[in-house]
């Protein structure tokens, strides 16, 4: 369902009528070398507002069973300082993820929903490739299970709550079409 | 060991900033100025120094082995004078010693400056100035200056760092594009957004915008550095301040000598030949020395002024003659004055309103004119004929009409103030068609104006003003001309009280004459010829001999009648034309008819040279 979901937005951002023939696909580049899967889409609404579709997917378990397997996505408008896709700009983004990591002697599995503010810089490297910094902070519910060991443990505690950290802090190369 | 060596390097940097300035306050030490010391009295000759010297910032080697910084002074090995290096332009004679003579309206002086060691220096730029003083007039002639070594260094160091300054500056006037955006990132902008941009090149186009509206100003605009245009402006402003922290004491453009000295001389001495213009001097005239030292920091001391030397000049219009020419002039028994007025009237009226326009000035300036021409007591007035002319606007009976009624009551207005006339006329003209015609032909906006003057063949004048109005350029005239007829003219005949005759003939002192006498006494040679080249007399003759006009003197001179100034004139041509046999032959006829003109001889160094040859005075000595 969520596979569906998110599948859909992509086709939708990438078929979606123009508003403006600029638009981009971008990868963050330190959670691919670190085997975390990212997808951002782009379109400008005008010179000051662009719509923005970042996925991120890890099904990986790292060796000793460390799991960090998430399925991230947001969408969310930026506001552009000069223009879109350069320079300074700040963000405000939906977030919903569900997660299963085991950082620890634990394992935890959830879901999260909230909303993400960022602020970010994008540098204009030539005609089709630009080069963005951005970080931010997520204000938002999360709710999750925590099981003994890094898999297949007793169920230990279910906990809710309201949560603010730090997100979406990235280093991406964009394409633009 | 260590001790010694921080002791003998502290040592040294004191002796290298050389002498404290501050030791010349209270010293003697002054430049001093003495007349140059010939070897040949008499027939002197000196080189004519060209007084726009400029810096060129050269080291040469002289022919003397000396090196020099500027190529402007040589330092003659024997007397250890430094004498300008320049090219021979010309060259003047000179009078022995203090006198010197005045030729063309310039006068020629020589002199040395000797400069003592104390007011020279390693560390010091030594100024020395001279200044010519007649009885009203002070002249500063250009300076001297001797540089020491340490001096010119930190002179020429400040300058680098100066230079260095400007190196960093970016020019205001040019596109901010050049250097103060940052076309990297615009360019890529631009590619991406605006392809067909020709802003890179410095065209702009109004009509081209990005998709979500930018146009080329708006994009420009973002990526110029206005920080850095700011800075390149502030450090432009503060050009003047930095050059006075950098250097602190100017290269000076205008000096007769710019050299440097070694520091280490006993004295110096300063060869200067000068060519001054002679009007604004006397025949006498004193020059003395100012000097001015100034340390590397820019510090100066002002030394004492020099005990001044004297010159004497000697010149051609010294033989100028008091001559007082009179004119015949014809005093008529009668004049006449024309004065006009613009009296304005109401459109139609005819009666006198001085409130009206302007006509209480108009009123206020006749009466004021008839007054003074009673109180300056030397004319009756007779008649006064009053002509009020009007424009061609209406019939021209009715015209005519009017302007006779107007000229009557102006002239009652006048009887009614009091006008001492023995008869006032009114004297009506109507329309004044003649003076159209003038002022339509002298006025330099109205095109076809031989269309319009053959209008005047058009005897019956109101069908002439029909006329007129067709033509293209009425509205002009009417606006521009017709106010211009209506004027009121008086002609006020005038009769002289004190001749009984007619007229008669007296004579009055030629006043262009006495002005041109008058010129030729202050120099003023130009003046003096135009004023005087019409009485082709002794005087003229002077004025042309003064600028060297040899030959248009000569010709005068031979129409004149034989005396001593004449012959002594042409005597003095001669000797300049180099037939020194007729120069004495008339030398001595001069002698013969105005014996004081041996005396004269001797201040011409033209013929002082053919005296002191021949002996042509000896007789004054037995």
């Amino acid at each position: 369902m969520r596979y569906k979901f998110t599948f859909l937005v992509v086709i939708l951002l990438i078929s979606a009528p123009t508003l403006g023939q600029e638009r981009y696909i971008a990868i963050n580049i330190p959670p691919l070398l670190m085997g975390i899967y990212n997808i951002e889409g782009s379109i400008a609404l005008s010179k000051e507002y662009s719509l923005h579709l970042p996925l991120s997917w890890s099904p990986t378990t790292l060796p000793g069973e460390k799991r960090v397997k998430h399925l991230i996505g947001m969408v969310g408008l930026r506001r552009w300082l000069w223009h879109s896709y350069s320079g300074l700009f700040t963000g405000a983004y939906a977030t919903t993820s569900i997660f299963n990591i085991s950082p620890k002697e634990l394992r935890y599995q959830g879901e999260a929903v909230g909303v993400t503010a960022t602020i970010g810089y994008s540098k204009m490297l030539s005609k089709r490739f630009n080069l963005e910094f951005e970080g931010g902070l997520f204000l938002g519910f999360i709710h999750y299970n925590s099981f003994e060991g890094r898999c297949c443990g007793e169920f230990l505690a279910e906990k809710s709550a309201i949560y603010l950290l730090p997100s979406k802090l990235s280093l991406a190369l964009l394409y633009l079409f | 060991m260590r001790y010694i060596a921080i002791i003998l390097a502290l040592l040294y940097l004191l002796h290298s900033c050389g002498k404290p300035i501050y030791r010349l306050i209270n010293s003697d030490s002054t430049p001093t100025i003495e007349h140059t010391v010939h070897k040949e009295p008499a027939y002197q000759q000196v080189v004519k120094e060209s007084d726009s010297l400029t810096l060129e910032g050269q080291k040469i080697l002289t022919p003397f082995g000396d090196s020099l910084y500027f190529a402007q002074g040589v330092r003659d090995s024997a007397t250890n004078q430094i004498i300008p290096l320049k090219e021979l332009n010309e060259i003047y004679i000179s009078a022995d010693r203090e006198g010197v003579v005045e030729r063309d309206g310039k006068v020629s002086i020589n002199f040395n400056i000797e400069i003592p060691k104390q007011i020279l220096s390693k560390g010091w730029q030594t100024e020395v100035t001279p200044i010519v003083k007649s009885s009203d007039t002070t002249l500063i002639l250009t300076p001297a200056l001797l540089s020491g070594e340490l001096f010119k260094k930190e002179q020429e160091r400040g300058y680098q760092r100066y230079k260095q300054f400007l190196s960093t500056l970016l020019p205001e006037g040019d596109s901010p594009l050049k250097h103060f955006t940052n076309l990297k990132e615009l360019s890529i902008f631009l590619e991406r957004y605006l392809p067909s941009s020709k802003l890179l090149s410095g065209e702009f186009s109004s009509e081209e915008t990005t998709l979500f509206g930018l146009n080329e100003r708006a994009i420009l605009e973002h990526y110029i550095n206005y920080r850095l245009v700011e800075k390149n402006r502030v450090r432009h402003s503060q050009k003047e301040a930095i050059f006075k922290k950098y250097i602190n004491r100017a290269l000076q453009h205008k000096t007769h000598i710019d050299t440097l000295i070694e520091g280490t001389e006993e004295r110096v001495t300063l060869n200067y030949a000068y060519t001054l213009d002679a009007a604004p001097l006397t025949n006498r005239f004193k020059v003395s020395v100012k000097g001015l030292v100034f340390n590397k920091s820019g510090l100066s001391v002002e030394l004492k002024e020099s005990s001044p030397i004297e010159f004497r000049v000697s010149s051609i219009n010294g033989l100028t003659q008091d001559i007082v020419r009179y004119k015949q002039v014809t005093v008529r028994k009668r004049e006449q004055l024309i004065h006009t007025s613009n009296i304005e009237f109401p459109l139609g009226g005819t009666q006198i309103d001085t409130l009206f326009s302007n006509n209480q000035r108009e009123f206020n300036t006749l009466l004021t004119l008839l007054d003074s021409l009673e109180s300056v007591a030397l004319f009756d007035i007779d008649t006064i004929y009053i002509t009020a002319s009007a424009s061609p606007e209406g019939r021209y009976k009715s015209n005519l009409q009017l302007s006779n009624r107007r000229a009557i009551n102006i002239k009652e207005y006048l009887q009614l103030a009091d006008v001492n006339a023995k008869e006032i006329i009114s004297d009506p003209k109507g329309e004044d068609w003649e003076q159209l015609l003038t002022l339509i032909i002298s006025d330099p906006i109205i095109e076809q104006k031989e269309r319009i003057a053959s209008l005047y063949q058009v005897a019956d004048l109101d069908k002439r003003e029909q006329l007129l109005k067709r033509e293209p350029s009425f509205n002009y005239i009417e606006h521009e001309l017709y106010p211009r007829l209506r004027k009121v003219t008086f002609t006020i005949k005038l009769c002289r009280r004190d001749l009984v005759e007619e007229q008669i003939v007296t004579t009055e002192v030629d006043k262009l004459y006495s002005s041109g006498v008058e010129a030729l006494k202050n120099k003023r040679y130009s003046e003096a010829i135009l004023l005087l080249t019409p009485y082709k007399d002794i005087n003229s003759a002077v004025a042309h001999l003064a600028i060297g006009e040899d030959q248009q003197a000569s010709k005068i001179l031979k129409q004149l009648p034989e005396s001593g100034i004449s012959c002594y004139m042409l005597a003095l041509i001669a000797a300049r034309k180099g037939d020194e046999k007729l120069a004495i032959t008339l030398f001595t006829r001069s002698k013969e008819l105005e014996p004081k003109m041996a005396y004269r001889g001797s201040l011409d160094p033209e013929l002082s040279v053919l005296i002191e040859r021949y002996g042509l005075n000896s007789h004054l000595f037995n």
